[in-house]
């Protein structure tokens, strides 16, 4: 490759712009035309422009943590074929040691060439309905390796310099279940790849090679100095995060994940030591999935306002794990609930690390935001419709809640915000795709997180066999059944934990042909509940109900501070049960609606006092006196602040002005610490696994406030949350820098 | 005007002005424009009617009595619905999916957004407030399946309740939507008798007559629209209406509608949400109108503003439609004429940021305080103030015609940027109309590209205030030869609704997959029928004769399992059999390897008609845009001005016409500048104009441009 100039800022502005474009089109002409509603509605897929070399330059804004994993395809596409890759090609794999995210991600990436010479690549990956395996929708429950899953395709060439390989496209249709769905894909996405391929070709023409070359590295360089300066404002500390997978698709074990998060300098570090070896079912991810969790969080907390460059992004993180962990499987591991498992997990660790990083930053405080649905929580049904033919349909309308803000409630029924063009399906259009029908599909009450904002709703729905021809397969692939994944947010509460549900030999279809329409599936009249595993296979007959509902959002902040007339209207919105209100808030709603103000502030200093008599004192002896008189000089949340008392910084309680303790000793060392059972909650937490998880809260020793919330193993000690400074060196500076 | 000439008016309601175009059958051509007046809107027409009266020195009666065609565009529902004024409107769905229209899908808090927007995750919010207060909706006792069969009959009793309730909680208007009420609308109808009948104030809008289409989210969307505008918007125009026939206006007032066409002032009151953003669609119809007479079938509209950039289409002389169009993050089942409107225009701002890297947009001064050069106080350096720097406006020529320049604010407010930069004023100025023009191009091409069509083989039509400065610009750099100019670029949309006809249109989801059997072919030709009857039947509540009626038929069909669609003609004059069902497949394969790319249809996955939809339209005698028939030369420069056109070459000496000089024929050469009275009209050099008979410029790029 020749040496580039710097362009002028016009070509640079134009170009970038035109790129970004391009890019965006790529995705919006292939997800027309794709055949399943995983993509065309809810926008499951994603596509990127890519340097020579495989650096991602450009990702869609469709299912972000698709795209940033396709910079690993065209590495493997590099690798595997080296010279061997000639102008026409376009190639297609769903290795999960080649890039994809699972077998279900089938990603293709074509070389574009100017005269003989690679000067970039495009890609797309979608989600396909079906690739094979022991069951419907590939999420193959009872695997215990990749030998037991869907085939998995390593990199092939399908077009063979502009000729399409009809062989290879019948051996990746034939095994599986939705042939023709595949195909209208595959065939979607190859032809976006050459109508890239020829707007780049324009571009090339209209600018010259060099320039074209040029523009890629200057944007990837442009978006590392921004990420960089962005980064180097927030102060230096180390940040902990961890969470649970429950069931790992053959046994119903628990996993952790951990994260240490630590920011330096223009630099981030993510290191997931101490997360568990990779399990013996679907759900791991390889380390495709490890960078697709952890830039699916990235872009949009690092880059809402700069283009997302993958490749560039990369550059300004260290990242550290071991192979044959969780998140970083080898093969062959089983991987085909690697999205929505250990990528997501991994994505949900970055979320709440980054989480606590921004509110130590009044620029950043209003990116902080608690941890939402994502833990996904659906089915794939299959079976024959009354005239014999199959189908195969993925529930994707099972959606959640999105964390609150440190500003703002968070958004009823949002979905997974890091899909945001996500979308779930009209009841009409599944009805009209699959022999089932809906008796309702509401917002449930009691999902949502309290917190001082609290988080948004999920949805709930029944679902009962409608005119098929015999039994239904059902396959479940949830997350976040036996405990919460959606974590509160300083101080704020988790949302409920998620389940399905199996109501058999129900009087359904009667109780609706009388009038009787349930409002949540406690008015169904049923023989047997059958409490779906996380991870799960049943058939339903034609009586036998599905009930799906979402955990809603975590809350952000001390839901004892939360204005009593947005409590008040929670419980008119029936976003909260008058017990919720009483129990969570503190504020006492009768049964004709109103509340009592006076008494409720009785009631919430009680409830702050009551949090402290079962409350484990903090691990350090408060600091003696009050921290009123010491100038503020940082925070590290909307209701922690960073004060100094002329020799050192500490944390401090902003409600009462008491230490909590030193800024270089973990917050939580300095908190009072009470313990609930994790069913005990909220109501619909029933499901869940009380005698493995409980919730911590982490209240000021003196006021009771609750700063800071986790749920955790009943049995482990108080997980670590944060410290500024990052070693004796970055404790100094700080030190020299307050003194100066 | 002659005493015997016939008038056709139409006036169009904006956001700052009401715009008024009266053109007569022997010639008269005038326009006037006055404030728009937002608590009473009849005001700000009548303020239209008044110029116009003084410049034809006739009365108001005089002009009105002679008036065959009075076409109105009005926001009064748009601004109701942004502003949230609709009437308290209550929901009536089946129980059990009351909560649709509030979970709007997931997809609510991102429709309509830019992908900036989209991707800032922690900033995103569901409509807010609500049109419709959760304590509105009511879930009623009824379920209808797929096929249309009762699973739960209609509890009366319990509805009459709900809605005794919602009235006393003081609603105005119902809507009703229940599923699958497309397929079998008999709880729809008993409901909406029932409420008739107890509760006559009501307004009430039923979904299986307002959007019979699968998708029970976005046809709720599109009832609740019009029970929420209904009274509002026929109100205000039945006031309009009566106030012109007293004025002297014999025949109807005709209403402008989104899907193109215009209607009565009765046939609007079923549907008033078909008056939300009407206007652009009388440009994009306008355009379609003169560019056909210019042998052009393929248009792109480009309605610039000093705020705002709207893009429509126009494909094979078809005006591209959006089937699912998007209102304050509401996505609506009703048909649209598709205008994309982009952040991006005179006043987007430039900005260096934290790299300090040159950007343009997507940030704009708006109206207040407007480019720095508009000298009402802005600082910031914007589009149109690099336009002034570059010498395309000037100081001699106010904004409009009426809005004063002032050219050192404008190099002041680059200069904050050029000096961190190291380089010059107009260096910089340069560099910011070269990236805005960029920018626009790649948001026009994306609106091409998304329906698989090539802007180069497009029409670049420019109009709006600021519409003439770009129009040129966007050619060129979407590789297209021509663009054009009309005259009173500045009142195009309310001209191009004298350009539309009478149009009813009625549409229904189906389910049949391809090839179809003889009785579901006899099956689609009686759902035609049936819609083509309501159309007739529209046609004779909004007062029209059917004589003149052309009714045509077009089907949606999509490959199986997919969801997008595309709308393939049938021939309406016979029966729909077997083969006319097997050309449609035909067609649509080859529309759809034409959009999507050859080799991209998979046919052995079925294919699917999903829509049916009956069109009636009764043609409305339109002014004539016949081009220029007589040669005149090239036309002579009043003036000389230093512009640049290109950074490498610099000032350049630019002849500066007037529009008012101009005459049919002439031929212009640039680098040239056409200064009309509320508009500049840019030809930059290596291109060339002509000025057609109604002083519309068509500007010519040679081929090999690049």
């Amino acid at each position: 490759m020749t040496a580039t100039t710097p362009l002028d800022i016009v070509t640079f502005e134009v170009l970038r712009h035109r790129l970004w474009e391009i890019n965006d089109e790529m995705g919006l002409l292939a997800g027309r035309i794709s055949g399943s509603p995983a993509v065309y509605e809810s926008g499951d897929f994603n596509s990127a422009i890519l340097t020579p070399d495989g650096k991602g330059v450009f990702a869609g804004v469709y299912v972000i943590r698709q795209a940033s994993a396709l910079d690993l395809v065209v590495q493997a596409v590099l690798a595997d074929f080296g010279d061997d890759i000639r102008d026409g090609d376009v190639f297609l794999t769903s290795d999960p040691w080649a890039g994809a995210l699972h077998a279900m991600d089938a990603a293709v990436v074509a070389p574009v060439f100017w005269d003989g010479e690679l000067v970039a690549w495009t890609g797309i990956v979608m989600h396909e309905l079906d690739v094979g395996g022991p069951r419907p929708g590939s999420w193959s429950v009872g695997a215990a390796d990749a030998f037991q899953e869907a085939p998995i395709m390593p990199p092939v060439r399908i077009v063979d310099a502009g000729s399409p390989r009809r062989d290879v496209e019948r051996a990746f249709l034939r095994n599986s279940r939705t042939p023709e769905v595949n195909a209208l894909n595959l065939r979607a996405k190859v032809a976006s790849q050459v109508s890239t391929r020829d707007r780049l070709h324009d571009v090339i023409r209209q600018y010259g090679r060099d320039t074209f070359v040029a523009v890629q590295r200057q944007i990837l360089d442009y978006v590392t100095a921004t990420v960089r300066q962005r980064i180097s404002g927030l102060p230096d500390g180390i940040f902990h995060a961890q969470t649970f997978i429950d069931h790992d698709g053959t046994n119903d074990r628990t996993y952790r994940l951990r994260l240490t998060l630590t920011k330096r300098g223009e630099r981030l570090e993510f290191d997931f030591t101490g997360t568990d070896p990779q399990a013996p079912g679907p759900i791991n991810c390889a380390y495709s999935g490890l960078v697709g969790g952890i830039l699916q969080v990235l872009f949009p907390l690092l880059c809402f306002d700069v283009p997302w460059s993958h490749g560039a992004v990369w550059d300004c993180i260290d990242v550290i794990s071991e192979p044959g962990t969780l998140n970083n499987a080898t093969h062959p591991a089983a991987t085909s609930m690697a999205t929505v498992n250990a990528c997501q997990a991994t994505g949900d660790l970055v979320w709440e690390a980054m989480g606590r990083l921004y509110a130590c930053s009044p620029e950043l405080l209003a990116e902080s935001m608690a941890i939402g649905y994502g833990g996904v929580n659906m089915a794939v049904l299959a079976g024959r419709k009354a005239d014999g033919g199959q189908f195969v349909n993925l529930f994707t309308d099972s959606v959640g809640g999105s964390g609150a803000r440190s500003f703002k409630d968070g958004i009823d029924t949002s979905g997974n915000l890091l899909a945001p063009a996500y979308a779930i399906p009209n009841v009409e259009r599944i009805e009209s795709l699959a022999p089932v029908l809906y008796a309702y599909r509401r917002q449930r009450t009691g999902t949502a997180g309290p917190g001082r904002y609290r988080g948004g709703s999920g949805l709930e729905y029944l679902v009962v066999p409608y005119g098929a021809d015999g039994p239904i397969e059902a396959v479940f692939f949830s997350s976040g059944c036996s405990h919460p994944l959606n974590k509160g947010m300083r101080g704020g509460n988790p949302g409920s934990a998620q389940r399905n549900l199996v109501l058999r030999g129900s009087r359904i279809l009667d109780q609706l042909r009388m009038g009787q329409v349930p409002n949540g599936w406690e008015d169904v009249d049923f023989d047997v509940l059958d409490v779906v595993a996380a991870k799960d296979v049943t058939m339903l007959d034609s009586s036998d109900c599905w009930v799906n509902f979402c955990s809603g959002g975590g809350g952000y902040g001390d839901p004892l501070d939360r204005p009593v007339d947005e409590v008040h209207s929670d419980v008119r919105h029936r976003v909260f049960t008058p017990e919720q209100a009483l129990a969570d808030f503190g504020v006492e709603v009768s049964p004709a609606g109103d509340v009592q103000i006076d008494q409720t502030r009785t009631r919430r200093a009680e409830a702050r006092r009551a949090r402290l008599v079962d409350a484990q004192p903090p691990d350090r002896p408060a600091e003696a006196g009050s921290a009123r008189q010491w100038p503020p000089v940082g925070s590290a949340g909307p209701t922690i602040d960073v004060r100094d008392d002329g020799t050192r910084r500490y944390f401090v309680c902003a409600h009462c002005d008491t230490p909590i303790g030193p800024i270089t000793a973990d917050l939580r060392r300095g908190l009072a610490m009470r313990q609930v059972a994790i069913d005990e909650v909220t109501a619909l937490n029933r499901f869940t696994a009380p005698e493995m998880f409980v919730l911590r809260a982490y209240l000021c020793s003196s006021c009771g406030t609750q700063h800071s919330t986790d749920v955790e193993p009943r049995d482990s000690a108080p997980a670590k949350e944060l410290t500024f400074g990052t070693g004796p060196d970055a404790l100094a500076s700080l030190e020299a820098e307050h003194h100066g | 005007m002659t005493i015997d000439e016939r008038l056709r008016i139409a006036v169009d309601i904006g956001g700052t002005f009401t715009d008024c175009v009266i053109v007569g059958d022997r010639g008269t051509r005038l326009n006037t424009k006055a404030l728009t007046t937002s608590d009473d809107p009849v005001r700000g027409v009548f303020d239209c009617l008044a110029l116009a009266s003084d410049r034809l020195t006739m009365s108001l009666w005089e002009i009105l009595a002679a008036t065959h065609t009075f076409v109105h565009g009005t926001t009064v529902g748009t601004n109701a619905l942004v502003e949230r004024r609709g009437a308290r409107t209550g929901l009536l769905m089946t129980k059990g999916h009351e909560e649709t229209f509030q979970i709007g899908r997931v997809r609510q808090k991102v429709a309509g957004l830019s992908e900036r927007e989209k991707t800032h995750i922690t900033h995103l919010s569901k409509a807010e407030p609500p049109i419709i207060d959760p304590f509105d909706v009511r879930g009623i006792v009824e379920r209808i399946d797929a096929r249309g069969q009762v699973v739960a009959a209609l509890d009366l009793a319990q509805a009459e309740r709900a809605v005794a309730e919602l009235v006393e909680q003081g609603v105005e208007s119902v809507a009703i939507c229940l599923l699958w009420s497309f397929v079998n609308d008999a709880h729809e109808r008993a409901l909406r008798d029932l409420l008739i009948e107890r509760h006559p104030k009501l307004y009430v809008a039923t979904s299986s007559e307002v959007a019979p289409v699968l998708g029970e989210y976005e046809r709720s969307v599109a009832t609740v629209l019009n029970a929420y505008l209904g009274r509002l918007v026929s109100g205000y125009l039945d006031r309009l209406e009566a106030r012109l026939r007293e004025s002297g206006l014999p025949g109807s007032l005709l209403v402008m509608q989104a899907n193109g066409g215009v209607t009565s002032v009765e046939g609007i009151r079923g549907r008033p949400l078909l008056t939300v953003d009407s206007g652009p669609a009388g440009g994009v119809l306008g355009a379609r109108h003169h560019a056909l007479a210019l042998d052009q079938q393929n248009i792109i509209c480009a309605d610039v503003g000093g705020t705002t950039f709207d893009v429509g289409l126009v494909f094979a002389g078809r005006v591209q439609v959006d089937r699912v169009p998007v209102v304050d993050k509401y996505e609506y089942a009703m048909p649209k004429v598709s205008v994309r409107s982009i952040g991006a225009g005179g006043g987007s701002i430039a900005w260096l940021d934290q790299a300090g890297s040159l950007r343009v947009g997507p940030h704009s001064a708006g109206a207040d305080p407007g480019p720095a050069c508009y000298g009402r106080g802005g600082t910031q350096p914007t589009v149109t103030d690099a336009h002034m720097v570059l010498g395309y406006l000037h100081e001699d020529y106010p904004l409009g015609g009426h809005v004063p320049l002032d050219k050192a604010a404008a190099e002041r407010a680059i200069a904050t940027i050029a000096e961190p930069l190291n380089l010059t004023v107009p260096a910089v100025a340069a560099a910011i109309a070269a990236i805005s023009n960029a920018q626009m191009a790649d948001l026009v091409r994306r609106a091409t590209v998304e329906r698989g069509l090539d802007p180069r083989e497009f029409l670049i039509f420019g109009y709006g205030g600021a519409g003439p400065v770009f129009a040129a610009f966007l050619a060129q750099q979407l590789g297209s030869t021509l663009a054009y100019v009309p005259a009173e670029s500045g009142v195009f949309s309310a001209y191009g609704m004298l350009t539309s006809d009478l149009l009813v249109e009625e549409q229904r989801s189906v389910q049949l997959r391809l090839p179809a059997t003889a009785e579901q072919s006899s099956s689609v030709d009686d759902i035609f029928r049936t819609l083509e009857g309501r159309v007739r039947q529209r046609l004779r509540t909004a007062g029209f004769d059917e004589d003149a009626l052309i009714l045509s038929r077009t089907c949606d069909l999509r490959m199986s399992m997919q969801v997008h669609e595309l709308e393939i003609p049938i021939a309406a004059n016979h029966a729909v059999d077997v083969t006319a069902l097997r050309k449609v497949t035909d067609d649509f394969v080859a529309e759809y390897e034409r959009t999507y790319g050859a080799g991209s249809a998979y046919v052995e996955g079925g294919v699917e008609i999903a829509k049916l939809r009956v069109t009636g339209v009764i043609p409305l005698p339109h002014p004539d845009p016949s081009s220029a028939q007589n040669k005149r030369g090239v036309a002579l420069a009043v003036a000389h001005r230093p512009a640049m056109f290109s950074s490498q070459v610099g000032y350049v000496d630019t002849a500066i016409h007037l529009g008012t000089d101009l005459e049919p024929g002439q031929h212009l050469v640039g680098p040239a500048i056409v200064q009309r009275a509320a508009d500049t009209v840019l030809i930059p050099s290596g291109a060339t104009a002509d000025v057609d008979a109604h002083s519309g410029i068509l500007i010519r790029w040679e081929e090999e441009q690049s």
